[in-house]
């Protein structure tokens, strides 16, 4: 089931979305570039979906927020604060690669065992993915089959054909949502141009990693020189974990409440790079070496995630890349240890 | 309930605002003295320092002559358990900005009659004494004071995550002011827990938390001279709170 819905129409489309119970996630432009925010009915004219990349992985920060509370132990009694079964939350404009992520940490978040704070969120959002129009010299998702265009796991998705959009609707519960919402249905003209797009969009991507026999690859290479001149370069500050749309690691603290005289226990994004993070008791430490931290972070994308999650844990989204103050690229250090780059 | 957590509050050389954000907690103050009896605290009252043990010693400030370092060893001998509370006590703090400067040209400097001044470099607390826990910042920050106290109170090790000001700023979903405008900022290799707060107001970090274990100040300075970052910048910002001692320079 596919329509053809104008690009003046977004926002009213936007409205019908939150008319029946969402809320809504979109992207609109900030003061340097575009960030996710909450639309209220009032702000949908703001939303803009011209975009390549946010800072922030939008789908990992709704389903895992960055600090959460999970929940109060008080007079010896647990209650657990739970997100609202009944919520419903919509998120419009994510791109491949981030809802790629997603299904990556569903395989981590809703596997045995089952976390009911992820979970919840999960049931109850409503992806209205975009597929890529452009992309910058960050993009590699085509080296891992990520992006630029979708083929599962969206409810409904958005192709940009210029002056109208391509509406494909991928689940039942997408379905529901565009049945009382007029549009006209696509043809197979629409079909041809959304397939330019893509071509075109897949033309742009100029950043590659090979990953044809990675995992031996990288296995091989875990006392490669190059760790240690990465550790030179590094600055320790784990801003690629926070980026990461499949870093999925979080810390667990406990904070006393004062006014109510219970401890709230809560948890916070975590990340490998960090000295802490393999830290055991009486001051063991098993990546003493900001090496050993760098190295465990490009492993656990190109090599690890397949022996525990079945497929590698980068798409490639390039977030990573740009953000590391540092300047350290992780399609690179791949090319490196391959030897194909000095 | 046991009996309360005997606290004393002490300060060496600083400005005595950490010693304020205790004060200032105000409501949550009240909540926290159920629990703590506050034995010695000269900002708030003239009593004398009591001659018997205490659970916890918070201690803002450098030390900076051998007056306060006896007094400091004293403070530990009585002490179970002892916090440096802020930058000074820490690592020296702003203080230590004149450990590389000769001692006489730097008196001169500050006061019109240097002659009566007993002050040699600044070093922070662990320089002379064990310390069991460290509150960071310039100030500290007022819920981890809270935690830290609530933590003794319930005979549990005060925990200050190890992440950085980087992170923060990441999970509040700022725009990095290195990368967007080329300012040498701190974020990547300071202790968070400020809720990456000058960054949040479109300032460069100053590293008021101090160097987190791990990080690599370095590599961070690297980034800076390849960004174009004058040097006089670059000496500035890791003068004004001691992070040249990770340089080791």
């Amino acid at each position: 089931m596919s329509f053809v819905i104008r690009r003046e129409e977004i926002p009213h489309f936007s409205r019908h979305v939150i008319s029946k119970g969402y809320a809504l996630f979109a992207p609109v432009k900030g003061e340097y570039r575009h960030v996710f925010r909450r639309i209220g009915e009032n702000q949908v004219e703001e939303i803009s979906l011209n975009y390549v990349r946010t800072t922030m992985p939008p789908l990992k920060t709704l389903l895992i927020p960055p600090r959460e509370t999970l929940f109060r132990i008080k007079d010896g009694r647990i209650e657990e604060t739970l997100p609202d079964p009944n919520s419903r939350t919509a998120i419009l404009g994510v791109h491949p690669c981030d809802v790629n992520a997603m299904n990556l940490l569903e395989r981590v978040y809703m596997d045995r065992p089952k976390d009911p704070y992820f979970e919840a969120r999960r049931k109850n959002l409503l992806v209205i993915a975009l597929n890529c129009k452009n992309s910058d010299e960050y993009c590699f998702c085509t080296s891992l089959g990520t992006g630029p265009s979708l083929e599962e796991g969206f409810d409904l998705l958005l192709t940009d054909l210029g002056d109208r959009f391509l509406l494909e609707v991928g689940s039942k519960r997408g379905a529901e949502l565009v049945g009382d919402f007029y549009m006209p249905q696509a043809t197979s003209v629409d079909i041809l141009e959304k397939n330019d797009v893509i071509r075109e969009a897949r033309n742009s991507i100029r950043r590659h990693v090979n990953t044809a026999g990675l995992q031996r690859l990288m296995t091989g290479a875990l006392y490669n020189p190059v760790w240690n001149e990465l550790a030179e370069k590094c600055t320790g500050c784990g801003a690629c974990n926070m980026v990461c749309p499949t870093c999925f690691c979080f810390n667990v603290v406990d904070e006393p409440e004062l006014d109510t005289g219970g401890v709230l226990r809560k948890r916070t994004w975590d990340g490998c790079l960090l000295w802490e993070y393999a830290e055991v008791a009486l001051g063991g430490n098993f990546r003493r070496d900001l090496s050993a931290r760098i190295r465990q972070f490009v492993n656990h994308k190109m090599n690890y995630w397949l022996n525990q999650y079945g497929s590698l844990g980068c798409v490639g989204c390039g977030r990573c890349i740009e953000q590391c103050p540092a300047g350290i690229d992780i399609t690179r250090v791949v090319a490196r240890l391959r030897g194909e780059t000095p | 309930m046991a009996d309360k957590l005997k606290v004393g509050v002490f300060k060496f050389t600083s400005c005595s605002g950490c010693q304020m954000v205790l004060v200032h907690l105000e409501e949550s103050l009240l909540e926290v003295l159920k629990h703590v009896e506050l034995k010695y605290f000269r900002m708030v009252s003239d009593d004398d320092l009591p001659d018997e043990p205490l659970d916890a010693a918070l201690v803002e400030g450098a030390v900076t002559n051998e007056e306060e370092a006896a007094m400091l060893k004293k403070i530990r001998r009585m002490s179970r358990f002892l916090v440096a509370a802020g930058a000074c006590a820490a690592t020296g703090g702003i203080n230590a900005m004149k450990n590389i400067i000769p001692e006489g040209e730097v008196e001169s400097m500050v006061y019109s009659s240097p002659e009566h001044i007993r002050s040699g470099k600044a070093f922070g607390l662990n320089e002379y004494v064990r310390v069991d826990a460290y509150l960071y910042g310039c100030p500290i920050d007022r819920n981890e004071l809270v935690n830290t106290l609530m933590s003794l109170v319930l005979r549990v090790p005060p925990y200050i995550p190890g992440l950085t000001v980087c992170m923060e700023c990441k999970m509040k979903g700022n725009e990095c002011v290195f990368l967007t405008r080329k300012e040498p900022c701190l974020g990547p290799v300071t202790v968070g827990g400020c809720g990456a707060l000058c960054p949040s107001n479109n300032v460069a970090c100053e590293g008021c938390r101090g160097v987190l274990n791990g990080t690599n100040v370095s590599g961070l300075v690297s980034a800076w001279e390849n960004a174009g970052v004058s040097p006089e910048l670059i000496r500035l910002k890791l003068r004004k709170y001691n992070f040249l001692q990770a340089l080791g320079r």
